[in-house]
């Protein structure tokens, strides 16, 4: 594990505008030495003095010009409590390691949930600059919580939208069918179980996302242990896995699911 | 004789593995960093959970660290960057602590240890005889509900343990009795107190933490120290924790005569508050009459924290 500093430093909202359900920020920070990947966050302070824990947001999008900073896309849950164009706003990150991208172009499919929607979208931009045939599955319990699927759908082969409960069967039809060699999955523990099974009954890899950004009760610096997961496979029995630190994303196949339905 | 205790540590179950602490800060510029909770492995202990309330956290107690993984993957890592270590041990029963401070001291690392500290919140276990002739263990509370249980966990811990090794006690919010838990614990061999202000919520495993209960920990400070003045608990050095998330909490509790101080919510709210409280404390006044008694003689450990073969 690196002990490379991980250190808050302060950004600037430089727009704040409403996107469906959500909220898009862009947020100016100097410079990032790496570039974001898709399945990366970023925590930020408490939104009010009387809250104990950090907030998590997927990241959505980056870009960096040199001499001027690096732009980091976030959409977010509409709190009532997000600063406003032009206010600082102090972040840490984008933390953990984000999607890996197949070598060969493949097809691939992408389940992303609700908030997350947004970076399942950028993978699939990615995915697709790489060569890949991309499906996207937006899942969501409330058909208002799909996010911007008029970008969506072109940046992808195919969008499709389906809620939790329908999102097993959803995938595994869509991975059947195209022949996709790869799943990938951004959004709640739940969601992440689900795309692994699949991937494992249809022998294909899957990268999933070991915490759900924006979930409460996490801290994001791998300090309180609430998001640790069990490994399948490991040194010893009991082995686990820290997916704010180690992750977010993780092989499907590495993962003891049990008690994830 | 008076003890030295670490100025300011995390609290234990915050600050991970270490590692992922180091990645905020400096860790050799604390006097010691608090690893834990360690025992021994168990059965499906259940999973942490923080539930947010105002100002504060429910927590459910983290699994504790396998002392195995301690002893063969933790300790040689504090030790290879010359960092000091105390460790928390949790245990349901006598010998499940005994068991977990053997198997620490027998490490090749030990020598990176610099204190104990055992959690008498925690709950506790007892064998009774059942039908068969087998044993069955049943709940029975805390640790800290019975300071005769206190007394023994302690007695037994320092026989474990190299005798001028810190050992503190850890108890708190679930205690009925503070003063004769303390009176107790330091009775069986503690040589420090560890206060924290986490109290019971919701369900037995669960404690609300973070500022909402800082005037508890501030309470039971207050308490000890006049339990200490009027020679009802033998004078020992208070560490207080629970709530303390900034230069102000820190100060008012050094001033209300803790020698030292954890953070734990505080950490996971922003990491870096950790490096702040130890700033403040480095340059804070001596925090009580008997301050100068804690700091002049103290047992410190000398640099390489060599203090096996006395
Ligand atoms: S969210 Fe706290 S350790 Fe991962």
């Amino acid at each position: 594990m690196s002990t490379t500093q991980l250190r808050r430093r302060e950004g600037e909202v430089v727009a704040n505008r409403p996107l469906g359900a959500y909220r898009q920020l862009s947020v100016v920070l100097p410079a990032l030495g790496v570039p974001a990947r898709p399945g990366q966050f970023v925590v930020a302070p408490p939104a009010r003095a009387d809250q104990v824990l950090p907030r998590t947001w997927w990241v959505s999008g980056e870009h960096t010009e040199a001499g001027f900073g690096s732009t980091l896309e976030l959409v977010v849950p509409d709190t009532g409590v997000l600063p406003a164009a032009g206010e600082g706003l102090a972040l840490t990150g984008p933390v953990g390691r984000g999607f890996g991208l197949p070598t060969t172009p493949v097809t691939a499919v992408v389940a992303a949930h609700g908030v997350a929607g947004a970076a399942g979208r950028w993978l699939g931009e990615r995915l697709r600059t790489a060569g890949c045939t991309v499906h996207l599955v937006s899942v969501a319990d409330d058909p208002e919580q799909h996010v911007d699927l008029v970008r969506a759908r072109r940046g992808a082969d195919g969008v499709h939208l389906t809620d939790l409960r329908g999102s097993e069967d959803t995938v595994a039809a869509l991975a059947g069918s195209t022949g996709a060699s790869v799943l990938y999955a951004v959004g709640p523990v739940d969601l992440s179980a689900t795309v692994a099974r699949v991937a494992a009954a249809l022998a294909v890899v899957s990268q999933v996302t070991g915490l759900e950004a924006g979930a409460s009760g996490l801290c994001g610096y791998g300090l309180c242990g609430t998001c640790d997961l069990p490994l399948v496979t490991g040194r010893r029995r009991g082995t686990r896995v820290r997916p704010c630190v180690d992750g977010p994303v993780l092989r499907g196949d590495l993962v003891d699911w049990a008690g994830h339905p | 004789m008076s003890t030295w205790v670490p100025r300011v540590t995390p609290a234990a179950g915050c600050a991970g593995s270490g590692r992922e602490l180091a990645r905020f800060g400096d860790l050799a510029v604390l006097d010691a960093v608090l690893l834990g909770p360690v025992g021994l492995p168990g059965g499906a202990a259940p999973r942490s959970t923080l539930a947010p309330s105002p100002s504060g956290l429910v927590h459910r107690q983290a699994p504790v660290l396998p002392v195995d993984h301690v002893v063969d993957d933790l300790l040689p890592w504090f030790r290879a960057r010359g960092l000091r270590v105390v460790c928390a041990v949790r245990g349901s029963t006598v010998g499940a602590v005994s068991d977990t401070l053997q198997r620490l001291r027998r490490s090749l690392d030990f020598a990176t240890v610099v204190g104990v500290e055992i959690d008498l919140a925690a709950g506790r276990e007892e064998t009774r005889p059942a039908i068969g002739g087998l044993t069955s263990a049943d709940p029975v509370g805390s640790w800290s509900a019975d300071p005769q249980a206190c007394l023994k966990l302690l007695a037994a811990a320092r026989e474990r343990l190299p005798r001028d090794l810190l050992l503190q006690a850890k108890l708190g919010g679930e205690c009925p009795q503070p003063v004769a838990a303390a009176r107790a614990a330091v009775g069986g061999g503690a040589r420090a107190l560890v206060l924290s202000g986490a109290v019971p919520a919701l369900t037995a495993d669960q404690f609300l933490v973070g500022p909402a209960v800082a005037p508890v920990t501030l309470g039971l400070v207050t308490t000890l120290r006049a339990a200490i003045a009027a020679g009802r608990v033998p004078d020992v050095p208070l560490v207080a924790v629970g709530g303390l998330h900034d230069r102000a909490g820190a100060l008012a509790a050094h001033s209300a005569g803790a020698a030292g101080i954890q953070v734990g919510s505080g950490i996971l709210s922003d990491p870096e508050t950790l490096w702040r409280v130890h700033d403040a404390l480095a340059d804070a006044p001596p925090p009580t009459r008997d301050a100068t008694a804690h700091r002049t003689g103290a047992t410190t450990p000398d640099e390489a924290g060599d203090h096996d073969g006395h």
